[in-house]
């Protein structure tokens, strides 16, 4: 790959080694969960551990009707339009606080850095409150409004950091020939920070996916739940795990590793190159 | 955990802000800022303010509530199940070394390995998957009748209690959370390792140096921005982002012998009638961020450079 090795033979085997046990301790408890999805539950309560034995795939089919297919349906119609929300917010202040030169941006800055870092878990409460004196309580487009404030903070610098990098002369050529802040903005600063936005797109669907307080709070009809809530309830119903459970499990992850191998190529290059060289 | 690449991105960003910007300081540039701001500050500051208000008050969410000063924060402070779980969260701080070493190690692995791609996929891969998921899954693999038990007793060993130990579940708690964290750490630390030269690498070999050697001297030395960063987001983490997988492994079982800060906060915001206590809990988890992020700042060294 790299040209020669750079190790003797003894040094390379004792780091293959470890590297294989790494990734065993990885995959055996996937491979578990896997296996024990695909099993016939009477088979399961006779012995749990047992690798042999039948396969099925009704588990999947019961927890599809159960719930997790409703979730998964609930999540994709509160996330994506949450994620436009997010990005769109994100890059429209980005833009805002790399490039314009504006009087007391720092008290910008830290209203957006103090999001960042607050608790969900303390904001569950109040956003709940709110939400059901407001009225837009179990109303999933408000849960989707909720999550495009709450996760647009940490882009908001993501974009900011990336908007600075464009040279400032690109901006200004364009205000000489008489365009508008919002002209430049939308016909050459989007356009160029598209990786970066479709970045922030991606990394906010994992975040919202796996969202769990406010999701519970948010949404009581068992109707419009997520994904993320249902399953919690689902470990309710069946506590000491099993067929049905792991199934549930593999379907709430299913869509996270299918974006996850969609984005890859590029989120690797974007979000994990530059970040944290200081 | 996907997110704290983002996260480190912001952060990093943060720190060198931009202080440039085209023209003359104008009004017309907050407009690009405030569509956010006041959303943030209607869904977010407001929730926020009356959180406050609210740990003031006695308050069951029915009737009007009634001012009683402090006695909700005077309350938290004696409840022995609350002073539990905050030693819980410090505890669990204790394995901050295993979060930040294990990673590195497996960076550091997987650094120059031929297989390294393949390598570097397996070690990401617990990284994609939602905290509740990786708590449930080892629910599952560490039950009594589980495959973890069943395995050290095929092997003669007697089984583990792994979650129905009081104190043993902490110790399970924080090796289930260095598993799910692993797949953001290996890949802030394999970003950090790709910067380094390789002649520097292939010189200190031609030195004699072995593995160990470099790991010591060179990778550490080179990743210590990498560290740096990353144990804030871990103790920050701590703070804020547990819950997920407590609910997914323990539900803070056994009693309360796994339960958080958070996850106190967690539970009392879903479940309780005394919102007013509720309230004071969650102005708690927003003042131990604020009390850790003032001791990082003043704790870590100055940067060089």
């Amino acid at each position: 790959m790299e040209g020669a090795p750079l190790f003797g033979r003894w040094t390379r085997l004792a780091i293959t080694l470890a590297s294989v046990l790494a990734v065993c301790t990885v995959i055996f408890p996937l491979i578990f969960v896997i296996r024990v999805a695909l099993r016939p539950e009477a088979e399961y309560l006779g012995d749990p551990t047992g690798l042999l034995g039948g396969v099925t795939l009704e588990n999947f089919a019961l927890a599809w009707q159960n719930g997790i297919g409703r979730g998964i349906v609930n999540s994709l119609i509160v996330i994506l339009p949450a994620c436009i929300i997010a990005s769109t917010l994100s890059t429209l202040a980005g833009y805002g606080l790399a490039k314009q030169a504006i009087p007391y941006k720092g008290v910008a800055q830290l209203v957006l850095a103090s999001v960042m870092v607050l608790p969900l878990a303390s904001l569950g409460m109040p956003i709940f409150e709110q939400a059901l004196s407001w009225g837009y309580l179990d109303n999933q487009f408000g849960l989707s409004v909720v999550y495009g404030v709450l996760f647009s903070a940490w882009a908001s610098f993501f974009m900011a950091s990336y908007f600075s990098s464009l040279p400032d002369d690109l901006i200004e050529a364009a205000h000489i020939d008489g365009a508008t802040k919002l002209d430049v903005f939308v016909r050459i600063a989007v356009p160029l920070a598209f990786p970066a936005i479709a970045s922030t797109l991606v990394i906010n669907l994992f975040v919202m996916w796996s969202e769990l307080i406010i999701a519970i709070m948010f949404l009581p009809s068992a109707e419009l739940q997520t994904v993320a809530a249902t399953l919690a309830q689902f470990n309710e119903q069946r506590r000491s795990g099993g067929p049905v459970l792991a199934a549930a499990m593999l379907l709430d992850v299913l869509p996270v590793i299918i974006a996850f191998a969609l984005a890859q190529r590029w989120l690797k290059a974007e979000v994990f190159g530059g970040g944290v060289k200081s | 955990m996907v997110a704290s690449a983002g996260f480190g991105q912001a952060a990093a960003s943060w720190r060198a802000r931009s202080t440039q910007g085209s023209g003359r300081a104008s009004m017309t540039g907050w407009l690009f800022v405030l569509p956010q701001l006041v959303l943030v500050a209607a869904l977010v500051l407001l929730p926020l303010g009356r959180v406050i208000y609210l740990s003031f008050m006695q308050y069951d969410g029915f009737t009007d509530p009634v001012f009683i000063g402090l006695q909700n924060y005077l309350d938290l402070i004696v409840w022995k199940d609350f002073q539990r779980q905050v030693l819980n969260t410090f505890l669990l701080v204790l394995a901050l070394p295993l979060w930040v070493l294990l990673p590195f190690t497996l960076a550091a692995l997987s650094h120059d390995h031929p297989r390294k791609a393949w390598l570097r996929f397996f070690f990401l891969l617990p990284g994609i998957l939602p905290a509740v998921v990786v708590g449930m899954i080892f629910r599952m693999v560490l039950s009594d009748r589980g495959p973890a038990n069943e395995l050290l007793r095929a092997l003669g060993l007697p089984g583990v209690p792994w979650l129905s130990n009081d104190p043993l579940v902490l110790a399970t708690v924080a090796l289930v959370i260095a598993w799910g964290m692993m797949g953001s750490g290996v890949m802030f630390y394999s970003a950090g390792l790709s910067a380094l030269p390789r002649e520097r690498v292939e010189a200190a070999i031609l030195d004699g140096a072995n593995w160990w050697d470099l790991v010591r001297h060179i990778y550490w030395p080179a990743t210590i921005p990498v560290t740096r960063f990353w144990s804030m987001i871990l103790v920050l983490a701590t703070v804020t982002t547990f819950y997920p997988w407590i609910v997914g492994l323990t539900r803070g079982g056994p009693g309360i012998a796994s339960s958080t800060i958070d996850h106190a906060v967690f539970l009392a915001g879903m479940g309780s009638s005394r919102l007013g206590l509720a309230a004071a809990m969650a102005v708690v988890g927003v003042l131990a961020i604020i009390v850790i992020l003032g001791l990082v700042t003043q704790l870590s060294p100055k940067e060089r450079g």
